[in-house]
């Protein structure tokens, strides 16, 4: 069943006077416990997307068009107080970097605590202190008691990420937005912390958007892979699809400048050639054509995003590859 | 480092301070022109007289011999005695004095605090409104206008046309004496408050843990009050340090303006009539007063924020 659904959402940036839209008409759908990986070079659009699911767009940024519903109802129509219930209660978000997302001058027991009287009260102090340490030991850390005393300078990278988790899942919601929760942290914690939001999302039957750059974090983790470029949606497709016959020229090349341990070894890694358009000065018909070897006249036009099987693509030359 | 290494380079370090404002105060009174007998005398002194005055106070010695005896004597809390009181004790002039200066400063800091910080949050809040302008406009007036205008000003109009306040004087903190005073001292901290609070809190409102908070459906009212101010707070102590000094300058021309008997008056009178021995120990104990605000400062943003602590 569909949890959330993201429908025709267009989101424009205040730049010069001018309106620069990011998000371009996207639509997908998330459907109640699963896993979602929204993937896209940085300025296509995807963490705008999840910001403006939590209407929490910084304030240059508006939502044009669209709608966002959670079990059918209107987000983008409450009104602020009911919109802060369902923030953190029943759609939390993570972000990047833990050092700078969580509070430097708070304990992270204060700043767990902060969400418990929010969300779910406690009765006793006794209650909430065993409430942290159980979040804490959900997310992974050991010696909870001593590492909720800590104030997150005091933690290790792939700590602070694990309590900046435990954060989110104090107000026990219904889905997670993870955006680039592995981006500052090294390769082996990348793959702990992604183990970590699987594990989290089975055994609370939590549905997990993760959003990032890196196709290679998303293999074992996601039901569904978005690719995101230049605001729009180019392929949606189960995982296991998409890594094995992509069907979007951008989704392949992503593929391709993965780093495979069964290619031949000393072989360069392919990048893309050029640059993501400005959003500003998009170019007429598909947005990846200036860089895209398989572009044609037919390119011109802007393609749309069509229903093939158990995917969504856009693409003019998708399935004759 | 542990805690007493660094209290110990602390107090060290004081101790220098004091020492140089005390040299350098030294040498400014005696290359001020005039003597202090001669602006106390009816008439022009005959050489004669003027010599034995300088003698009975041991001025006729060479600046490095006056200087090491007065030091050693002021570390045994001896500041001698005032030449403009006659024959009293320098320290007695002092803690005369020193509580109606001290009370105006702290009270003039305090009212900075209340009133301004609290204007700062508003502003932040209200980024670009109306009120933020106003408060911008208003507080580089509190900043530009000099309390020897300000206090005539105030005299004027409160006191002479309004009749509400005394036009002078002093009777304590607590009365009707210490609202012109305080309220002309604490203009400049209450602009500076709000303007570094303004500052502050709008970059903390920007910040990421500020958005986590929100993210995590907390109130704006729960996350300004509950976490934010305290992130914004940690730029003001610093301020507040400074203000002191600040202050301390301030208070010298509001007393005279004000006729409050408080070091501050004492101070500049001390100077006319180049009463060294006053001079010299109010500076020092002004210079005190920084040296032991600026420590509170420290202490005040360890407490605030824990990555001083453990630095």
């Amino acid at each position: 069943m569909d949890q959330l659904v993201v429908s025709d959402l267009v989101v424009e940036f205040a730049r010069a006077g001018h309106r620069v839209p990011v998000v371009r008409g996207v639509s997908f759908t998330l459907e109640r416990g699963r896993r979602v990986a929204v993937v896209g070079e940085s300025g296509s659009g995807k963490s705008v997307t999840a910001l403006a699911v939590t209407r929490l767009l910084p304030p240059t940024a508006s939502i044009r068009s669209g709608s966002i519903s959670l079990d059918g109802s209107d987000l983008l129509g409450l009104p602020e107080r009911s919109m802060e219930d369902i923030r953190g209660g029943r759609v939390a978000m993570v972000f990047q970097d833990a050092l700078t997302a969580l509070d430097p001058l708070f304990t992270i027991e204060q700043q767990i605590q902060a969400v418990l009287d929010r969300h779910a009260p406690r009765a006793s102090r006794q209650a909430r202190h065993d409430e942290c340490l159980e979040l804490m030991r959900a997310v992974g850390i050991s010696d909870p008691e001593r590492r909720l005393r800590a104030y997150p300078h005091e933690l290790s990278g792939g700590m602070r990420q694990r309590a900046l988790i435990a954060t989110a899942l104090a107000g026990d919601p219904e889905v997670l937005i993870a955006d680039e929760p592995t981006t500052a942290l090294d390769v082996t914690v990348q793959a702990q912390i992604v183990d970590l939001l699987r594990r989290l999302s089975d055994e609370r039957g939590m549905a997990v958007i993760l959003i990032t750059h890196d196709l290679g974090v998303v293999a074992d983790f996601a039901d569904r892979v978005v690719v995101m470029y230049a605001g729009r949606i180019v392929e949606d497709a189960p995982a296991d699809e998409l890594f094995e016959s992509p069907a979007h020229p951008y989704s392949a090349a992503l593929l391709d400048s993965l780093p495979s341990l069964d290619g031949p070894r000393m072989r360069r890694l392919p990048s893309i050639g050029g640059a993501p358009p400005d959003p500003a000065a998009l170019p007429a018909g598909c947005s990846f054509a200036p860089r895209c070897a398989r572009a044609t006249g037919e390119c011109d036009s802007e393609p749309v995003l069509v229903t093939i099987g158990a995917r969504r693509v856009a693409c003019h030359h998708a399935g004759t590859a | 480092m542990s805690a007493n290494g660094t209290i110990a380079r602390r107090v060290g370090r004081t101790g220098v301070v004091l020492l140089v404002v005390y040299a350098i105060t030294f040498v400014c009174v005696r290359l001020t022109p005039g003597n202090p007998f001669a602006a106390r005398a009816p008439r022009a002194l005959s050489p004669d007289q003027q010599a034995r005055l300088e003698r009975q106070f041991g001025l006729d010695d060479p600046w490095p011999v006056q200087f090491v005896r007065y030091l050693f004597r002021a570390l045994s809390g001896d500041f001698g005695v005032s030449y403009a009181h006659q024959g009293e004790d320098v320290v007695d002039v002092i803690v005369a004095r020193a509580w109606p200066t001290m009370s105006l400063v702290g009270a003039a800091l305090l009212v900075g605090l209340v009133v301004g910080v609290p204007l700062g949050v508003a502003a932040a809040l209200r980024n670009d409104s109306w009120f933020d302008h106003l408060l911008s406009g208003v507080s580089t007036l509190g900043v530009a206008i000099p309390v020897f205008v300000a206090t005539p000003v105030l005299v004027i109009v409160l006191s002479v046309y309004a009749g509400w306040l005394p036009a002078q004087g002093w009777d304590g903190l607590i009365s009707t004496t210490a609202i012109i005073p305080i309220v002309v001292l604490a203009l400049e901290p209450i602009a500076v408050t709000a303007r570094f609070t303004r500052a502050s809190m709008i970059e903390v409102l920007r910040s990421d843990h500020h958005r986590t908070a929100r993210a995590r459906g907390l109130a704006r009212r729960t996350v300004v009050f509950r976490f934010a101010l305290r992130n914004g707070l940690v730029p003001v102590t610093t301020i507040t340090g400074l203000q002191v000094a600040g202050l301390l300058g301030s208070v010298v021309l509001v007393e005279s303006a004000y006729n409050v008997p408080g070091l501050g008056k004492e101070f500049l009178a001390a100077i006319t009539a180049r009463d060294y021995p006053v001079v010299m120990a109010a500076t020092l104990i002004f210079a005190a007063v920084i040296v032991v605000a600026n420590l509170l400062v420290d202490v005040a943003y360890a407490r605030l924020d824990p990555r001083i602590r453990s630095a």
